[in-house]
């Protein structure tokens, strides 16, 4: 018999140019803080009129979609480059925090609330429309970041705050990239655990090395819940036995190991919750921008006898956030309970399978923040060009305001394939996570996730069929 | 200094920190004031008279602060959706043979929702004439 020697896992960490590149976290942050301060200033300042504003422009149609294309593509990107932490990190040189973060406030619970919240007032407020709301939110996520880091120590504003954070938390689950050991065994022998502690300089005059300020223990790490990417535990490393290594997207969300900072997802009401928030959310984001809602809208507004958006967008969050996952939810627990070996009540249920629906909701992000990235993709140049312009540096030339980017009809059949490949790894979590609840009835306990899967697709794709419209005066006002 | 100023000294700086953080934030509450206007009235009609998704026929009239027309005008407007990243579409008005001062032309809805014109206008005696007309609730089909 021949053996076959392994091949060595591929490390992006030691890739030349692309290692050293990843390493030097502020080659990443200082650019995005000048982008950040120049977004807020001509979101201020600039002309407010949204297509013509780099602040709107760039957050809610370039970001965004980058955000995601980073995600599936590579892992945690803009969480290793986010500005935020950069003048965080200055604020603490001023003031170190000295307090934990409260006991009551720690898991996602803070961090989905805001996320909801954001997601309701960019629909109340039409942030989309406006460059100064959209200066002022990048403001307070600066104010936010510092505020809470500074008070506190560790990172409790992205372990538990940060609503973009809890976002990109979510959908890492599919990143092809993870951090890990690159030998086990050099962990097995370690006493310091430096990735996690953190590591002393090794010279009077060198900086020490900060550990994993989210609380993630290297070794005992599953999966990239909580990773920012920042590469503190690979500096921290004297062994330098951290690797960015390849592996299979979303595996994590079926394996459900005990990770380190994170425990047993399926014992996690706040995961499951946030999976669930993930995925509603984006169906209703993307319901957002369709004809359908205003009619929607109109007939409650007319039952209620009101014109307060307020009220109304509140009963259409409760109705698509709350009343609609409750209820496919649980219909589904109460129907894959029965395969189950054991009779666990339906909460216990819903958060064994509810990262099965992640894939999905990462392919419905995906497909609207996608179109909105890839039909806009050049209407920055314009806008950059007149901003320049207007500072008088005139180097790029006149804005040519006609210059777009894909065409729908080309883009559509991009947005459905991302559907479908969601769902489709939706169906698989879902399949893996019934093997291991119930091994000898696994088909009866994934049926009722899998039809709720494709309803949810149904969902996305008649979403997906559905004249847009974007809107933010539905009422009439 | 002994380890409870020290302590004194460092929540001072943190709520200092977090008083300037404030600061920040309410000094990019404070919003630009609005564009400036002349005196002269815009008066935009479209065909049918609320848009939807397509082509829609525009007729702007236009006349200055004494209520005379303004005829003679070479007028142009970008239509652009109130949400940013979306294609603008443009288009060329012209003056009516029989009315001074209404210029009429195609403008191209490519999408339902909220829309806004940037109108151009330049006339034979150097003036000049920029107005930025909402155009809310365009239909989608």
């Amino acid at each position: 018999m021949s053996s076959v020697a392994s091949a060595p896992e591929p490390d992006l960490l030691r890739t030349p140019v692309i290692g050293a590149l990843l390493l030097r976290r502020r080659l990443w942050q200082v650019p995005l803080l000048l982008l950040a301060l120049a977004l807020v200033a001509h979101g201020l300042f600039g002309p407010q009129l949204a297509p013509k504003n780099l602040s709107t422009l760039l957050v809610w149609v370039h970001y965004r979609g980058l955000l995601l294309v980073a995600l599936l593509c590579v892992g945690n990107l803009l969480c290793m480059a986010c500005p935020f932490m950069l003048v965080r990190d200055a604020a603490r040189r001023i003031a170190r925090p000295l307090r934990a973060w409260p006991r009551a406030l720690r898991g996602k619970w803070v961090g989905i609330a805001l996320l909801v919240a954001v997601l309701f007032c960019y629909e109340l407020f039409d942030w989309w429309a406006s460059p100064w709301a959209t200066a002022w939110l990048i403001l307070g996520y600066f104010a936010a970041a510092v505020s809470v880091d500074v008070l506190f120590s560790g990172a409790p504003f992205c372990k538990s705050v940060c609503p973009i954070g809890q976002f990109n938390f979510v959908a890492s689950a599919l990143s092809p990239l993870e951090l890990r050991p690159r030998d086990t065994q050099v962990c097995d022998s370690c006493q310091g655990h430096e990735c996690l502690t953190g590591a002393a300089p090794v010279a009077p005059q060198q900086p020490a090395a900060r550990g994993c300020e989210l609380g993630l223990f290297l070794p005992e790490k599953s999966g990239n819940m909580d990773c920012t990417l920042c590469l503190d535990c690979v500096r921290a490393c004297p062994e330098d036995n951290v690797m960015l290594s390849t592996r299979l997207p979303g595996a994590e969300l079926f394996e459900d190991r005990s990770g380190s900072g994170v425990g047993r997802r399926s014992e996690r009401g706040d995961l499951a919750l946030l999976a669930i928030v993930f995925t509603f959310g984006a169906l209703l984001n993307a319901f957002g921008m369709v004809s359908p809602v205003y009619a929607v809208q109109r007939a409650i507004a007319e039952q209620l006898g009101t014109t307060s958006e307020f009220a109304v967008l509140s009963i259409l969050f409760v109705a698509l956030l709350v009343v609609e996952p409750v209820l496919l939810l649980a219909g589904a627990a109460a129907w894959s309970r029965r395969a189950l070996p054991e009779r666990l009540p339906l909460v216990k249920v819903v958060m064994r399978f509810a990262q099965g629906l992640v894939p999905l909701g990462v392919g419905v992000w995906a497909a609207h923040y996608g179109f909105h990235l890839l039909t806009g993709l050049w209407t920055f140049v314009p806008v950059a060009q007149k901003a320049l312009a207007d500072l008088g540096f005139a180097l790029l030339g006149q804005p040519h305001w006609g210059v777009g980017g894909l065409r729908e009809a080309v883009v559509q059949p991009i947005e459905l394939g991302l559907l479908l490949l969601g769902a489709a790894g939706s169906m698989l979590v879902c399949w893996r996570l019934a093997q291991h609840e119930a091994p000898r009835r696994a088909l009866a306990a994934f049926a009722p996730w899998g039809a709720l899967v494709v309803l949810l697709l149904g969902a996305a794709i008649w979403l997906l069929a559905q004249p847009m419209e974007m809107r933010g005066t539905f009422l009439g006002g | 200094m002994n380890v409870a100023q020290r302590r004194h000294a460092s929540l001072l700086n943190r709520v200092g920190v977090v008083l300037v953080a404030a600061l920040c934030a309410f000094v990019g509450s404070c919003a630009p004031g609005g564009e400036g206007s002349d005196n002269s009235s815009v008066i935009v009609r479209f065909d049918p008279p609320v848009p939807e998704v397509g082509t829609a026929r525009l007729e702007v009239r236009l006349v200055d602060a004494a209520g005379e027309p303004l005829a003679g005008g070479e007028l142009s407007l970008e239509a652009n959706m109130t949400h940013a990243g979306m294609q603008p579409t443009f288009a060329t008005l012209t003056e009516s043979f029989d009315q001074a001062g209404v210029y009429t032309g195609d403008v191209e809805f490519t999408m339902g929702g909220d829309w806004f014109l940037l109108l151009n206008a330049a006339f034979p005696d150097g003036r000049e004439l920029e107005r930025t007309l909402d155009v809310p609730g365009v239909r989608a089909p």
